[in-house]
């Protein structure tokens, strides 16, 4: 085998040229598929079901034949109405009408992402549902969406390769007519392909690159303990599974392993005979606890707790407050929003006093509990009798 | 939305903009134009191809401009692949075609034709290395690669036997065909095959057959009178003036057959 790497050298000025005509047609195809897209995409959910079908056969329609033979149909087929487009224009609304039914499902997707209650909500405030969806749902969706259009875009990068057929001189057709002359087939396509894939694999990095944040945020998730006042434990899984469930899938334990650390903080929290039990099998008191456990066994660096024993039994809530006590006394550092006056003066090492969202007190627990400066925590202090 | 509304206005512009409907003939579009609009394949060496800076040159690139001048009108070419070429001519894509165009009968039912320009035979190449095959008849039972709709493919269709015809798009991969050694031969114009030869040496012209039986024509829409006159005739003075044996002159400097 006999790599003429010459031969691909002497193309590339002629490669760079056609490369540069495939991204001008997938740009502007793009853009009229966006402005199709967004039409139909809207149609797909109008209220009307007239427009809801229109948008439904485009899709279909589409989606139901080739790209090539729709380029076809756009340049050879037209002009029997009297439609003579050149070939780059024709390649161009070819390729934006088809990407328009793709992007079309991709903004319906996105619309439909967005949580009904969105729509309600601007609904129940007298706007039009238009209005509702151009000003609330719409800017939501479409920052949602920007991903899938990245990989459209790139989908329609490679399919422009099907312009080449009406002679359109892209980077398929560059390579194709420098062939015909030198016989380096090998060579030619070998540098077509590097130059689809270094277009492609620069999009691409742009989409991962604008996802990154959330990825970053998963793993500051992983370091931090999460209580809720509704426990949120999984209904559909026992004690033990709610705790090993993201041992093994986020951390990758193996499966004895990660029940071995479940047993251990389960044992912590008093409640290792109710592994095999069900959520709804448990009191609040014993849900809260597991879900104490499944939040510890991630390991994390703090625990934040959101009001933990507002849901509970009050018989219950001790054995809740037992147990981020003896937390506490392991040096685990813990944000804890509460009610439990008392819990707060014997735990905290530093308390903050929130009053209609701003902070009115913050001091050590003897400072704010037996010298409050603020009068209105005075006064809220004189009506707690358990303090 | 009113952005929407102005796109949906604006696209109904554009395509307006971009049709172009025409009612005169296509002689007067192109007197007032000052430019007749050529369609070519320009992947057939040497009548019609890019050269290393990629642009389109050739013999029937250098006649089509020499046709324009007595015309008095620029010649404007635009490549386009073979297999879409009378297609794009019926599209009014552009005015003629000089794309080697061999003069059929069949061709003749739905196109009009000028008078023969450039007279050439069927050739078939084989791999140096390969004694079998004489003539056209030594096709029989063989693998046989030719150029989509042109007379290499209608002849080797005509020829008993032949195993199978790999019909491409372009020339060069009938050639890439034999040379891989999944086809035993191409057949395709003379004029064409002996330039080939030059590059590809590995391959040979094993025989010529349908001798003098392929004459090139610039091809037109149908019922365009004035135009096949106007064309015929500048063909005629160039061959009268000299002008056409200085292009052969340049494009066939031997292999002439």
């Amino acid at each position: 085998m006999h790599f003429d790497i010459s031969a691909l050298v002497k193309a590339l000025p002629s490669l760079f040229i056609g490369a540069s005509v495939t991204i001008r047609i997938t740009a502007f195809s793009i853009a009229i598929g966006l402005i199709i897209g967004l039409m139909i995409g809207l149609a797909r959910v109008w209220p009307n079901a007239f427009f809801r079908a229109i948008a439904g056969a485009y899709i279909e329609l589409i989606r139901g034949t080739p790209l090539l033979v729709q380029i076809f149909i756009v340049y050879f087929g037209l002009p029997a109405f009297g439609l003579n487009l050149d070939p780059f224009i024709a390649g161009m609304i070819a390729m934006g009408i088809n990407s328009g039914a793709y992007i079309g499902e991709i903004v319906r997707g996105g619309i439909e992402s967005i949580a009904r209650g969105q729509m309600e909500a601007a609904r129940s405030l007298g706007m039009t549902w238009w209005q509702a969806m151009q000003f609330v749902v719409l800017p939501q969706a479409l920052v949602r969406i920007l991903p899938a259009l990245g990989n459209e875009f790139i989908a329609l990068l490679k399919d422009s390769s099907l312009v080449s057929t009406i002679a359109i001189a892209e980077l398929t057709r560059t390579g194709q007519i420098i062939i015909s002359r030198t016989f380096k087939s090998f060579e030619l396509w070998t540098g077509v392909a590097l130059f689809y894939f270094v277009m492609t694999y620069a999009i691409s990095r742009i989409i991962k690159y604008s996802e990154k944040s959330s990825v970053n945020l998963n793993q500051v998730r992983q370091s931090i303990g999460m209580i809720f006042q509704s426990f949120n434990l999984f209904p559909h899984m026992t004690a033990l599974s709610n705790i090993t469930l993201a041992l093994q899938r986020v951390k990758k334990i193996p499966k004895d392993e990660s029940e071995k650390v479940a047993f251990r903080f389960l044992e912590k929290v008093g409640l290792e005979e109710k592994a095999q039990y069900f959520p709804l099998q448990l009191s609040g008191g014993q849900q809260q606890r597991v879900a104490i456990a499944r939040a510890l066994a991630m390991n994390p660096r703090v625990m934040m707790f959101d009001e933990p024993t507002s849901a509970l039994d009050p018989e219950t809530v001790n054995d809740v407050l037992d147990v981020m006590k003896e937390l506490a006394r392991e040096g685990m550092t813990m944000v804890v929003v509460t009610h439990e006056m008392g819990f707060a003066r014997e735990v905290a090492d530093r308390v903050v006093y929130i009053d209609d969202g701003r902070v009115i007190e913050d001091g050590s627990p003897d400072d704010v509990f037996h010298n409050p400066k603020n009068p209105r925590l005075r006064d809220f202090l004189s009506k707690v009798i358990n303090v | 939305m009113k952005t929407m509304r102005f796109a949906i206005v604006l696209g109904a512009v554009l395509l307006l903009a971009m049709t172009s409907v025409s009612f005169a003939s296509t002689l007067d579009d192109i007197k007032t134009r000052g430019k007749i609009v050529i369609g070519t394949d320009a992947t057939y060496p040497p009548m019609e191809f890019h050269d290393e800076n990629n642009i389109i040159v050739g013999f029937d690139i250098d006649l089509g401009r020499a046709l324009a001048e007595v015309l008095g009108v620029q010649a404007e070419f635009i490549d386009t692949a073979w297999d879409g070429i009378f297609p794009a001519l019926d599209a009014k894509k552009f005015d003629i075609i000089m794309s080697s165009t061999s003069i059929t009968e069949d061709r003749l039912k739905s196109k009009d034709m000028s008078d023969p320009y450039y007279k050439t035979s069927q050739a078939i190449a084989v791999r140096k290395d390969n004694d079998s095959i004489k003539g056209p008849n030594d096709l029989n039972g063989k693998i046989v690669a030719v150029q989509i709709s042109t007379t290499g493919d209608f002849a080797t269709s005509a020829i008993e036997g032949v195993k199978e015809i790999r019909r491409f798009d372009t020339t060069d991969k009938a050639y890439i065909e034999v040379m891989n050694g999944r086809a035993d031969a191409v057949v395709n114009d003379f004029s064409e095959v002996a330039y080939r030869m030059k590059l590809l040496t590995d391959m040979k012209v094993a025989a010529i057959f349908n001798e003098g039986q392929d004459n090139y024509g610039v091809t037109m829409r149908k019922d365009e009178k004035d135009l096949l006159a106007a064309i015929n005739e500048a063909l005629k003075k160039l061959k009268d003036s000299g002008k056409y044996d200085e292009i052969h002159g340049k494009w066939f400097p031997k292999v002439e057959k």
